[in-house]
């Protein structure tokens, strides 16, 4: 509730200040206090004690009432609250998301219906009415929702009732002011009737306060008469000192109407505004400073040797072990949400940065990487192996095998650096590297110029080329032609060899480099067109899909299933069960999905039956928000869930035994993984449309062209939804 | 070389997965651990699971008798774990049908050669609510198609009504 009020006020107040330089005798500071203290009311109503109140007594509901009804209303919209409200949200949210709904001459029909008085009196009038028969009002008491219903019909239908006798501008008055008097004064003969039934009624009319607990010493009769009398007489001021203010304006003669003024939305920016991390007051200085990068990393260094040394030589139980706990409920937990909330900070912080810098020290790393590896096949491969190695091994549960992981991480980047230029390691090997390549595409933050304009006049191009005091970017991407955080590892090499200072962390909207500005389509530097790379679809497909199969894995229906196809086949081991499935599951289940996906695709759309394969291609970049989503959502609840799972192991290791305080799962928690996965889907069909957009640009047959996909991606979502409300098997952790 | 396959030998004693800790206690001469499963505890059928190892040489002992006592508000419930119930070997398992969320109590008695009198060790155990349904969250499965029903619309205006906001707002 506060955070919509104080949305409201913020829209408020920024649309106000820029209207006030336009129109000062209509924006007035008179007009800025009404709107505020309306949502002060507003606020007082709904969130205060007195809601709390109003169980017990009927006389505090009823004052809750007159608050939504009488007061909230009319000072909401004595503030003129419809164009600063507009003038407040973000450009490109009123020009292009609500612009064609307010041009839209049906919904403009809508609103001047709803604001006739005949509709809005009888909107309020029957919303008062019916709120007040017992089986409703009671039926309010008894449930939350219903409460809400009934606040929600009482403070709309008043924003209507309210509406002529206020006349919001820019809207006009359907009927002669005088009309009003009538209109206000029909409002109080209802709610005196009512009043008179409360005051007047020698039984309690709602049985739920007979019952309540009284408060104060007040009989439920006593309570019943005062809340009529207030309703009687505060109620009927409400209503009869407007009715007089417009009688004795009639009276007076026809008002002046103000000077018409014409409110102009500013002009388009040229460029859209970003925030730039680096020019933040605190943070840029010391995302700036050389020896920020190295400190992060050494700090993940110490924490990949300590999970290293514990898992050989502590407890193989993987609760127990920081090699159990740090990698498989902390680091995944907050790499994915270091993705989702800024870009690739974990490659920022890369603990395997000091053995590539060492072996490029003790080893020659003159070789170029092979011409045929250089793709993501490589990637791909081990990211497939990786999962298979994940369930086979059960490295959730085993210390042994965990600390063997990093080591032999730690080994490959020695030899793979040592051995070859630039950082063939990050770009062609390192699987953790294409998860946060491929998701990064999804992330706020991006590593881009400042302004193309000087990059024109730039001829030294120290970003990419590297000069006497820093090198440039190892993984070939030359800033001014870079799109999206495909390949970045926020190394910020480019940052410190740019001369002009001219590269930023910026702000992007989620998304944007799968859609805005051709989208995958478009050339970058380093990568080419990501739709025309096969191995970057793999690399999509395979993380899509290993999303919902790494999150499967561990239900229990699916693992029952698992274990009935393995008595079904006489089997000893899961080994041949787990393989198959995890092989269909991440690469042949997705391979046939993609191409029945773009045959519908190139069969609906009416496209040429070659562009199939690229149709596959370009379409698998727009459901990578959703495999996203369902990392998010699934490693979240590990580390909300086992947020404490540090703690048993940190006694072990100093030897203290502490009886261990336990949470039960946070209620919110299924609400906000379904709202991961919805923001996933929505995000992901919405790249298909503008996908499909570049690909035809017809309306009808774009809608085509996406149907296929629009569908896979809601069946992603239905299956996402199933494994998240299936038990879990919490993977070697503790609440 | 040598050292190694002396690594490996030496690392590869125990693989256990007991579900989550619940308890890690010193409790002389032992050292008492208590696993519960699933994880995190849903109301209905929780395994606890009890690890016993020497306080001294970390070494899990096998040939204890071990009781649980679990209650909520009264009416406890008694149950013996063994190794037959557990899926590691090292464990001593029990099931037990604790079927309301909330915080339960529970008491761990150890009866072994080496200590004559029992050992009780006592904990608590937050059990969630039963798996949430899918129909309470209506709400929130409807959104991203209310969404997506709403931008629909919007294109098919933008479709009809290429105009521009500055005309419909002086209108």
């Amino acid at each position: 509730m506060i955070c919509l009020v104080a949305l409201a006020a913020i829209l408020y107040l920024r649309g106000w200040g820029l209207l006030h330089r336009q129109a000062p005798y209509r924006f007035t500071p008179e007009r800025r206090a009404a709107y505020l203290a309306g949502l002060g009311v507003l606020w007082i109503a709904l969130a205060s004690p007195l809601d709390a109140f109003g169980n017990f007594l009927l006389e505090a509901h009823m004052v809750q009432h007159l608050l939504l009804i009488l007061i909230a209303p009319p000072l909401i919209l004595m503030g003129q609250p419809v164009l600063p409200i507009l003038r407040g949200l973000p450009r490109v949210i009123l020009k292009d998301g609500l612009g064609p709904f307010l041009r839209w001459r049906v919904l403009r029909r809508i609103g001047r219906l709803l604001t006739h008085p005949l509709a809005s009196w009888s909107a309020l009038t029957a919303a008062i009415v019916f709120w007040h028969v017992p089986r409703w009002f009671e039926l309010a008491l008894r449930s939350n929702t219903w409460h809400g219903v009934e606040h929600a019909c009482f403070f709309y239908g008043a924003i209507l009732f309210w509406w002529p006798v206020v006349q919001v501008w820019p809207s006009r008055p359907q009927w002669p002011g005088w009309m009003l008097i009538p209109y206000l004064v029909f409002a109080d003969i209802v709610n005196t009737a009512l009043s008179a039934w409360l005051v007047f009624s020698t039984h309690v009319v709602y049985q739920a306060y007979a019952l309540a607990p009284r408060l104060g010493g007040v009989s439920a009769l006593d309570d019943q008469s005062t809340a009529g009398a207030i309703m009687w007489v505060p109620g009927s001021f409400a209503y009869l000192i407007p009715a007089l203010a417009l009688a004795m304006q009639a009276l007076n003669g026809p008002r002046i109407q103000p000077r018409l003024v014409r409110i102009e939305v500013a002009p388009r920016r040229d460029a859209r505004r970003s925030w730039d991390l680096l020019r933040l007051p605190a943070l840029g200085p010391i995302l700036r400073h050389r020896s920020f990068r190295p400190l992060i990393q050494f700090i993940l260094f110490a924490l990949a040797m300590a999970v290293v040394i514990d898992g050989f030589f502590g407890p193989q139980i993987a609760p127990m072990n920081l090699a159990g706990v740090l990698p498989w409920t902390y680091w995944r937990g907050f790499a994915v949400i270091a993705l989702l909330a800024g870009g690739n900070l974990f490659c920022m912080a890369c603990p395997f940065m000091l053995p590539r810098n060492l072996g490029r020290r003790l080893l020659p790393a003159r070789r170029r990487w092979p011409r045929m590896l250089r793709s993501k096949w490589l990637g791909v491969a081990l990211l497939v192996t990786y999962f298979w190695v994940y369930e086979v091994f059960r490295l959730w549960s085993s210390p042994w095998w965990t600390a063997w992981i990093v080591v032999g991480y730690f080994v490959t980047a020695f030899v793979v650096d040592g051995w070859f230029r630039g950082a063939s390691f990050c770009k062609y090997v390192c699987p953790i590297g294409q998860f946060h390549f491929l998701n990064s595409l999804v992330s706020p933050l991006q590593v881009k110029v400042r302004s193309e304009a000087l990059c024109r006049s730039c001829h030294t191009h120290d970003c990419i080329r590297g000069n006497a005091a820093q090198r440039g970017c190892e993984l070939h991407l030359f800033q001014p032609r870079k799109h999206g955080n495909f390949d970045c590892t926020f190394c910020l090499d480019c940052v410190h060899a740019c001369p002009h200072d001219n590269v930023g962390i910026l702000t992007n909207p989620p998304g944007s480099a799968l859609f805005r500005n051709d989208g995958v389509d478009r050339h970058s530097s380093g990568i080419g067109k990501l739709s025309a790379r096969p191995d970057a679809a793999a690399l999509a497909w395979v993380l899509i899909f290993g999303a919902l199969s790494n999150a499967a894995a561990m239900v229990d229906p699916v693992m029952q299933w698992m274990h009935s196809l393995q008595a079904v086949f006489g089997l000893r081991s899961m080994l041949p069960v787990t393989t198959v499935v995890l092989i269909l599951g991440i690469v042949a289940v997705p391979l046939l999905l993609a191409r029945i996906c773009g045959a519908a695709a190139a069969w609906l759309g009416r496209v040429d039956d070659s562009s199939r394969r690229r149709l596959a291609r370009s379409f698998a970049f727009a459901l990578v928000p959703l495999g996203f989503s369902m990392w998010v959502a699934h490693f979240s609840f590990h580390l909300i869930a086992g947020w404490r799972s540090l703690a048993p192991v940190v006694d072990r290791i100093l030897g203290r035994s502490a009886p261990l305080m336990i949470d039960v799962l946070p209620a919110w928690l299924p609400a906000l993984q379904i709202l991961l996965l919805d923001a996933g889907l929505v995000l992901s069909v919405y790249a298909a449309w503008r996908t499909a957009h570049r690909h035809v640009p017809e309306m009808s047959r774009a809608l085509r062209l996406m149907t296929p996909w629009a569908i896979l991606a809601m069946t992603l979502y239905a299956a996402s939804v199933w494994v998240l409300f299936q038990p879990m098997q919490m993977r070697g952790m503790v609440m | 070389m040598r050292g190694v396959c002396l690594l490996l030998a030496a690392s590869a004693r125990l693989f256990a997965d007991g579900g989550m800790i619940v308890l890690h206690q010193q409790a002389p001469p032992y050292v008492v651990t208590v696993f519960a499963s699933p994880a995190p505890p849903r109301a209905g059928i929780v395994d606890l699971s009890v690890l016993l190892q020497k306080g001294e040489t970390q070494e899990p002992v096998l040939d204890a008798e071990v009781q649980i006592e679990i209650t909520r508000d009264a009416n406890p419930i008694r149950v013996s774990a063994t190794h037959e119930l557990a899926q590691n070997k090292f464990l001593y398992a029990a099931s037990l049908p604790l079927d309301e969320p909330g915080i339960w109590s529970y008491t761990v008695s150890l009866l072994s050669a080496a200590s004559p009198k029992p050992i009780v060790v006592q904990g608590q155990i937050a059990v969630s609510g039963k798996t949430p349904k899918l129909v309470g969250y209506a709400g929130y499965l409807a959104l991203p198609f209310v969404f997506l029903a709403v931008f629909a619309l919007h294109q098919w205006l933008c479709n009809r009504h290429p105009l521009s906001l500055t005309a419909a707002a002086r209108e």
